[in-house]
């Protein structure tokens, strides 16, 4: 009997849910809720009231948007909230008057679009768009489109495509005046397309959100890493916000700068980087240089639409923040700036006049006298119509990291790649799933490294509204090492090992991070020093960095494939100079060097890194110009200064030979030096044969080490 | 000779128990003594008692100081007991009394070649050589020589002079094969281990060698069967239960791989090469837990086992223990695994 009273329930169930009609809301239709009608009918009536100016903000909006650009907007950012005000008035009342009545489509419709607007990524809207739908009543026919756009939200990518096509069929009929929401919906449909080749192969990552000591329960987002990840900065709207003022557009209070340092592997409480930086109004971060040395600042203001300030760290202090020149910043809004490693090239993002779309990546040189140079539009390959943000420029020197509305998304903003090789970009690659999703994927960086990336998102599970995450990249998925072993020889009784690895391709970054810290040598306090970077086989300074004051703490990128010189030079000190020989193929590396320079005294010697000669001749070559000119510069500087040059051997050849071919050599230097008129009585030539060996002769690194050009004051 | 000494022996027994109270003593010849002892020696090597059977020998030579036959049997079992240098003794004796005995002249070569004096080991081959140039053995240890120093071209011409002086020399083509593999000609191992089986079915250690070929060559199914030979010719030979399991475990067969794995561990506890493999599987069905502590069993057996490490590191990665993975794959790297200094500079910056 029991059994019996639950399968007639289901049945009647089944049958509600199934064959249920649509009720007006009208008193006839409910004879036996008489007491509540008043009530609910004013409920009912306040609430699509309120749905219906927020929608017709939405729609306004909406109606804005494409006059002036020409296309629909293609990321929830376009839509800046538009109408939620209303929404949110909307929806405790809609929810109430469908206690009352369930079976009302358009107050489900109405329903299910509030839902969507106030949370897309919550799956409730599409139970009321569903319902609404099965109650066959007339409601408005973008029922399909927002159904669509909820279940792409929701990763149902053949679910949205079954509703983006019903939307399509009812515009077909009026192609002329539908021609924009027709191309958009085809967006759509290929964004869901899109969306599920990427699912389909994931990506191999780990998703952290970054804390308490970095996210809270208000936004934070554009998060930007010094190149080793020791030092980050971000944007937060915090309640506690300079000034304490709040944005009238959205209610949230006007963003501010913080900082974090990493140290021992975990993020510091972000702090707030005060009034030096943050004003009363909008200020942003917006980039900063590989070396944590130069920090790029948006600040908003009606008139410029808002523009790109930068400020420098001077030893614990950030400058004020200095307006970049009118080359980069236009009348229209300019955000999101990446520097080159070299320092010599600003990427940034504008929508200046002539645009390709919405927002595009532009870049400046650095002219010979510093200043930043006429913006250039980054190109078509990289700029879509629909807009790009966030732009990244790797320390590799040539890999670029970009949001975008355009090229292939999964919808809204997604983060894309692209490679500057044979004298242009690549196509742009989508990062995929799941660090690109349907929703705005934006402000994305990734270390040097290449294995951690950080970006902002407004994903479930965080601390309230925008949070920061790191994706740990993991590569390929790694085979696990197999051992075997035979016994190869009849009559050997010992085994013989084997192992055996599945081939695993990589292609992480191309580069090596030299990092340290620069102090006096004998007083051992950090030093402000200046490092040149050369390229050695052009003789060009590359670029030029500076130590920090206070920590003697330097940072330079070095992409793969050059023979870079490093100068570390300060007045008063001999120079101290290093040598990278990168070859394309060198794979990622950090490479810690303190440098402790020396006083220029008598008695001090340096070794000389790059000074070359020809293989087993005395001859010097070309790429040990900058360092001999150095050289020069010192004893030009310092009209005193008697040095000896001494050249010495690795222990291969005989004692004789060496001898003679590295008193030769410290001959050719003098020479030079000579020819660059120093007196020759300030030289003196020294070949010390293998007689001083400061490393083992038994390596090739060693060997390495030995083979050397000193010098060494003899009198100041 | 030696059952005609056991007859009568047998027989003076028998007259001895039927004749309660006359006691017969039997005085037998120092010959006849040496023969005796002689005789058991042989006996005991058969048994593999090679210590016992050293005693007999001396006894024989006790009463025999110029025993050709027992001196020679005694270098034998002293090789056997690796009494290298002893056995060189003996050896040395035997070439005294009969300075043609070439299987002495060449059997210092073999203890020479154990005792790693190349020199030496060389100068007897070439000695044995000379003397007769059909003398299969010294090519097949000359083979040998060059296989060590992985002069692997040079051991497959000895090989083949071996082969050529003993057509049916099953070892050297083993051997042949062997050297062909590390070459990378794994179609013409195959053809040689096919034949050293052919020529001695009983040959476990070949078809293991086999299926290492079959398996480089992608023949999961031929390689399975030759490791299965091999395991049915000795159920206890965990190497090739090992490798069988690494077949398996390429094709997916997760189950039969950690059957085969765990058996070759029933036949030697400890095995750090099916240890690591356990770990192998864990990764592959990504139980990275499993894993670790596959990896760690391994790595209590043989702390310097390299491939270990490098799979406890893709665990530690895949458990969020970044640091102890890369902790791992730096003592990988360091332990000569090229995988780990890889994994290191990627990963761990």
């Amino acid at each position: 009997m029991n059994t019996l009273y639950k399968i007639v329930s289901l049945i009647f169930f089944s049958f509600t849910i199934g064959f249920a009609q649509n009720i007006e809301f009208e008193e006839s239709n409910f004879p036996g809720k008489k007491d509540q009608w008043p009530e609910v009918k004013e409920i009912f009536k306040d609430g699509k009231y309120a749905f219906e100016i927020g929608k017709k903000e939405y729609d306004l909006m909406l109606e804005n948007y494409v006059m002036e650009n020409i296309y629909y907007p293609a990321s929830r950012k376009d839509y800046q909230r538009a109408g939620n005000v209303y929404f949110k008035q909307a929806l405790p009342l809609l929810l109430k008057a469908q206690t009352f009545n369930p079976n009302n489509a358009y107050l489900n419709y109405m329903l299910g679009t509030t839902c969507f607007n106030l949370n897309p990524q919550s799956d409730s809207a599409i139970k009321f768009f569903e319902k609404a739908i099965a109650l066959k009543a007339k409601i408005p026919t973008d029922v399909n489109y927002f159904l669509g756009w909820a279940y792409q939200f929701q990763l149902n990518w053949d679910e949205a495509i079954k509703y983006y096509k019903l939307n399509l069929n009812s515009l077909k009929s009026n192609f002329a005046a539908n021609e924009l929401a027709i191309e958009d919906i085809n967006k759509k449909i290929n964004e869901c397309k899109v969306g599920k080749k990427e699912m389909a192969s994931p990506k191999r990552i780990f998703v952290d959100n970054l804390g308490e000591n970095i996210n809270s329960p208000y936004p934070e987002y554009s998060a930007y890493i010094s190149a080793d990840e020791s030092m980050m900065l971000l944007t937060a709207r915090r309640e506690n916000t300079t000034g304490g003022k709040t944005d009238e557009n959205d209610k949230w209070p006007f963003e501010d700068l913080y900082q974090t340092f990493k140290v021992n592997g975990k993020w510091t409480k972000a702090k707030n980087l005060g009034e030096v930086i943050n004003t009363a109004d909008h200020d942003a971060s917006s980039g900063l240089s590989g070396d944590g040395s130069t920090m790029f600042i948006f600040k908003y203001k009606e008139k410029d639409g808002g523009d790109i300030y930068s400020s420098n760290l001077l030893g614990e202090t950030w400058t004020k923040p200095e307006h970049l020149n009118k080359n980069v910043n236009s009348k229209r809004h300019e955000s999101s700036v990446s520097l080159s490693y070299d320092g010599k090239r600003l990427y940034f993002v504008s929508d200046r006049d002539g645009t390709i779309g919405d927002r595009d990546i532009y870049y400046s040189d650095k002219d010979p006298k510093g200043e930043w140079g006429k913006a250039v539009n980054a190109g078509p390959i990289l700029n879509t119509k629909y807009g790009e943000d966030g732009v990244f420029i790797h320390p590799d020197g040539k890999t670029i990291y970009f949001s975008s509305k355009g090229h292939n998304t999964m919808g809204g903003y997604d983060i894309f790649k692209s490679v500057f090789e044979k004298g242009r970009w690549s196509e742009p690659e989508n990062l995929g799933y799941p660090i690109n999703g349907p929703d705005d994927d934006v402000f994305f960086v990734i270390s040097a490294s290449g294995n951690h990336g950080y970006f902002a998102s407004s994903k479930q599970g965080g601390f309230g509204d925008k949070d920061i995450y790191k994706i740990t990249f993991l590569g390929p998925e790694k085979p696990p090492l197999v051992m075997n072993e035979d016994n190869l020889l009849a009559s050997v009784t010992a085994p013989i090992t084997e192992f055996k690895a599945e081939k695993l391709v990589t292609n992480g970054p191309k580069m090596t991070i030299l990092k340290g810290v620069i102090t006096d040598a004998k007083t051992n306090q950090p030093l402000e020093a200046t490092i040149e970077l050369i390229d050695n086989s052009l003789n060009e300074v590359i670029a030029t960095f500076k130590s920090n004051s206070t920590t003697g703490k330097y940072l330079v990128s070095l992409p793969s494939g050059k023979n870079y010189g490093i100068f570390v030079k300060k007045d008063g000190y001999l120079f101290h100079s290093e040598n990278f020989d990168l070859k394309s193929s060198d794979e990622y590396q950090e490479v810690e060097k303190n440098v402790a320079l020396k006083q220029i005294e008598v008695g001090q010697s340096i070794v000389l890194k790059n000074i070359f000669f020809d293989f087993d001749k005395a001859s010097l070559r070309s790429e040990s110009m900058n360092e001999l000119n150095q050289l020069v510069k010192l004893l030009t500087d310092n009209p005193t200064l008697k040095i000896e040059l001494g050249s010495h051997t690795d222990s291969k050849g005989s004692d004789e030979y060496n001898q003679k071919l590295s008193q030769s050599r410290s001959q050719s230097v003098v020479s030079y030096l000579i020819t660059k008129q120093i007196l020759a009585d300030r030289l003196v030539p020294k070949g010390y044969g293998e007689t001083v060996p400061v490393a083992t002769n038994e390596t090739e690194a060693g060997r390495q080490e030995n083979r050397r050009t000193e010098f060494k004051i003899l009198s100041k | 000779m030696k059952h005609l000494l056991l007859l009568c022996l047998g027989f003076m027994c028998l007259s001895t128990a039927a004749q309660d109270t006359v006691k017969v003593k039997t005085v037998l010849t120092p010959e006849q003594e040496a023969d005796l002892a002689y005789n058991d020696g042989l006996e005991l090597i058969t048994k593999k008692d090679y210590s016992t059977a050293v005693s007999q020998f001396s006894k024989a030579i006790s009463f025999k100081p110029n025993f050709e036959r027992a001196f020679y049997n005694r270098a034998v079992a002293r090789h056997e007991l690796r009494q290298f240098e002893e056995s060189i003794q003996d050896y040395n004796h035997t070439l005294l009394v009969n300075p043609t005995n070439m299987e002495a002249l060449f059997g210092k070569a073999e203890n020479f070649y154990q005792l790693k004096k190349k020199d030496s080991c060389l100068t007897f081959i070439h000695k044995t050589i000379q003397r007769d140039s059909l003398f299969s053995k010294a090519f097949y240890l000359l083979g040998q020589l060059k296989f060590d120093e992985a002069e692997y071209k040079e051991a497959i011409l000895h090989y083949n002079k071996a082969i050529s002086t003993k057509a049916d020399y099953a070892y050297a083509y083993n051997d042949r094969a062997s050297a062909k593999k590390l070459l990378g000609d794994d179609s013409g191992a195959i053809q040689d281990y096919e034949k050293a089986i052919a020529l001695d079915p009983k040959l476990f250690f070949a078809y293991n060698n086999l299926g290492s070929c079959k398996r480089n060559k992608g023949d999961h199914a031929g390689a399975v069967e030759a490791y299965t030979k091999a395991i049915d010719l000795k159920p206890d030979y965990f190497i090739a239960l090992n490798n069988r399991g690494t077949v398996k475990l390429n094709t997916g067969d997760y189950l039969g791989a950690m059957l085969d794995f765990e058996e070759a561990l029933r036949q030697k506890s400890n095995y750090p090469l099916a240890l690591n493999n356990l770990a192998s599987v864990f990764i592959k069905k990504q139980d990275f837990k499993s894993a670790l502590d596959w990896s760690n069993k391994a790595l209590n057996a043989d702390v310097n086992l390299g491939a270990a490490y490098l799979n406890r590191g893709i665990a530690k990665q895949m458990l969020r223990d970044e640091e102890g993975a890369c902790v791992d794959w730096k003592k990988a790297s360091e332990l000569g695994i090229p995988e780990g200094k890889r994994y290191h500079s990627s990963y761990c910056n």
